[in-house]
């Protein structure tokens, strides 16, 4: 009996984990895709449906239900974002920056055209993954050395229910959402200003990633460490919310750029 | 008293979660509407109405209406109505009570000779095809003489993880959800967004997917179900990499069922 129960605990603790290791979650990832789709030139999008077969949000989270694979170990840091030290510490030789300069440099410039239709297709379902979920407040991997503040933190609730860190931020962009489906999203939230979208698409990889560990940093400030989720002020939600979209509206306008890019022949700064 | 037990057959057919969810049928029967003869839409739209959204729905809401009224017994026999049964060769078998195929052409029988039929039976017969042709599309309910596994649901395991999860972390999975559910969950897909997925998919291939006749068709889905009736057996792990793949086959067996739901309709509405 005892035993029984120890590995119903393992199990659930095992489902716990998965759970909180995806960022945005299905629906926050689903937003994303859905919103760069509706930024892409025509081209753009006719290509990545040529490539794909499906919509963008389709594959929205194909990286994650495949990250258990023995095939993927090695790509399972490109969820997130490396930073070593504040300025200029990021680490672009690791994670989602990595694959996303590998990405560029392998298809940008025209260079998709000399690929194998399966190779472009791999690329284009990753990236639309990655360059989401990199936006994801809790995906600042922030250097323990240079940033022992963020060690230890307590976690917020659910009732009796604790929510981590990474859960939290995983789950915001559909929390106190209840029943909204990605239009619904699009529609109250994609509200971005052309001259913001130009900021936020503009600049190096570098640039968008110093926005991504700023973006990280509010995550923590925002935390609501030992509170009910449910119970917080109106005003405290309003900042969770303003943050995580903030960050998905990031990630979605900076997905469509990519894509239009690399779908125009041209290339971004890598550096 | 013939049409009152056409009605009823129908109507009791309705007593099991319809293939996929409900916004994926929605979607499905809005892109086979698509794939129509300008004859056979306008006969949907005369029997149906305009609105595809709704006839899923009735289904969904008689099914609701109807389930306190009858015993468990006479809503297991009902059940029967969504499954196939096939021989050892996948050929359909002979079965004393009704079963998917069966309830499929004596439907569609209805839908050709429709004029004479009253308004309402052709209403629910083209209700009863949507419904079955999906059914018959799932292969969770496909049962295959001589695999004792597929006369009833059963839950299978599989690994948490390739690497990283302890031997004894599984997740028990059911036969059915396996082709009933799209991985990933997509609930925040609307009906809409699903049909934009489906028509990018099928492209220009809907001809492919159309090819063949019911029992072509079922004979196949049978050969496909026994294929992964094999990988997946009761209280057996399956491999976490051969789970995964099996999340693209449950994609193309909606796929096949929209464009097959046309072509029946464009057959029988002449």
């Amino acid at each position: 009996m005892k035993t029984k129960f120890l590995a119903f605990i393992a199990v659930l603790v095992a489902l716990c984990s998965v759970q909180g290791a995806k960022a945005w979650s299905g629906f926050g990832h689903g937003c994303i895709a859905y919103v760069a789709e509706q930024h892409l030139t025509p081209e753009a999008k006719e290509k990545c449906r040529y490539y794909l077969r499906h919509t963008l949000p389709y594959y929205a989270s194909w990286m994650d239900y495949w990250r258990g694979s023995q095939h993927f170990k090695k790509v399972n840091s490109g969820h997130t974002v490396s930073v070593l030290s504040s300025g200029d510490g990021l680490n672009m030789k690791y994670g989602a920056m990595k694959h996303l300069v590998n990405a560029m440099n392998e298809l940008g410039d025209g260079k998709y055209k000399n690929l194998p239709d399966s190779v472009v297709r791999q690329r284009l379902i990753n990236m639309i993954h990655y360059v989401g979920d990199m936006h994801c407040p809790c995906h600042s991997k922030f250097s323990k050395k240079y940033f022992p503040q963020y060690k230890g933190k307590k976690t917020a609730y659910r009732g009796k229910k604790e929510v981590a860190y990474h859960g939290f931020w995983d789950g915001s962009p559909g929390r106190w959402r209840k029943g909204w489906e990605i239009e619904d999203y699009a529609k109250n939230v994609d509200k971005v200003s052309k001259k913001q979208a130009t900021a936020w698409q503009s600049g190096t990889f570098t640039d968008w990633g110093r926005d991504i560990a700023k973006g990280g940093h509010r995550g923590f400030a925002l935390y609501p460490e030992g509170k009910d989720i449910d119970n917080l002020s109106s005003k405290e939600r309003k900042a969770i919310l303003a943050l995580a979209d903030e960050m998905a509206m990031q990630g979605a306008y900076r997905l469509a750029h990519v894509l239009n890019t690399i779908f125009a022949d041209k290339s971004i700064e890598t550096r | 008293m013939k049409r009152v037990s056409i009605l009823l057959v129908f109507v009791l057919s309705v007593f099991v979660a319809n293939a996929w969810s409900r916004k994926c049928d929605e979607a499905a029967v809005m892109v086979a509407k698509e794939h129509l003869t300008p004859e056979a839409k306008k006969l949907v739209n005369k029997y149906l109405g305009k609105s595809y959204a709704d006839d899923v729905k009735y289904l969904y809401d008689l099914e609701k209406e109807q389930a306190p009224q009858l015993s468990k017994k006479a809503r297991r026999a009902a059940a029967e109505v969504h499954y196939l049964h096939l021989d050892g060769n996948f050929q359909p078998k002979k079965v004393k009570g009704k079963d998917a195929l069966k309830s499929l052409e004596a439907a569609l029988k209805v839908v050709s000779n429709r004029k004479s039929h009253s308004k309402r039976e052709v209403a629910v017969a083209l209700r009863t095809v949507i419904n079955l042709v999906f059914d018959m599309h799932d292969l969770s309910k496909i049962r295959i003489d001589g695999i004792k596994h597929s006369m009833r649901d059963f839950r299978y395991s599989v690994p948490m993880a390739e690497f990283g999860a302890k031997k004894d972390q599984f997740s028990k999975v059911k036969w059915s959800k396996s082709w009933s559910y799209f991985d990933g969950g997509y609930n925040f897909f609307s009906a809409n967004y699903w049909a934009e997925d489906l028509r990018i998919y099928i492209g220009d291939k809907y001809a492919d997917y159309a090819k063949g006749s019911l029992r072509e068709w079922v004979s196949e889905n049978g050969a496909l179900a026994a294929h992964y009736l094999e990988l997946c057996k009761p209280n057996q792990v399956v491999g976490y990499v051969d789970r995964r793949l099996m999340s693209p086959v449950n994609y193309e067996m909606y796929v096949k069922a929209t464009c097959r739901l046309a072509a029946l309709l464009n057959e029988n509405l002449k």
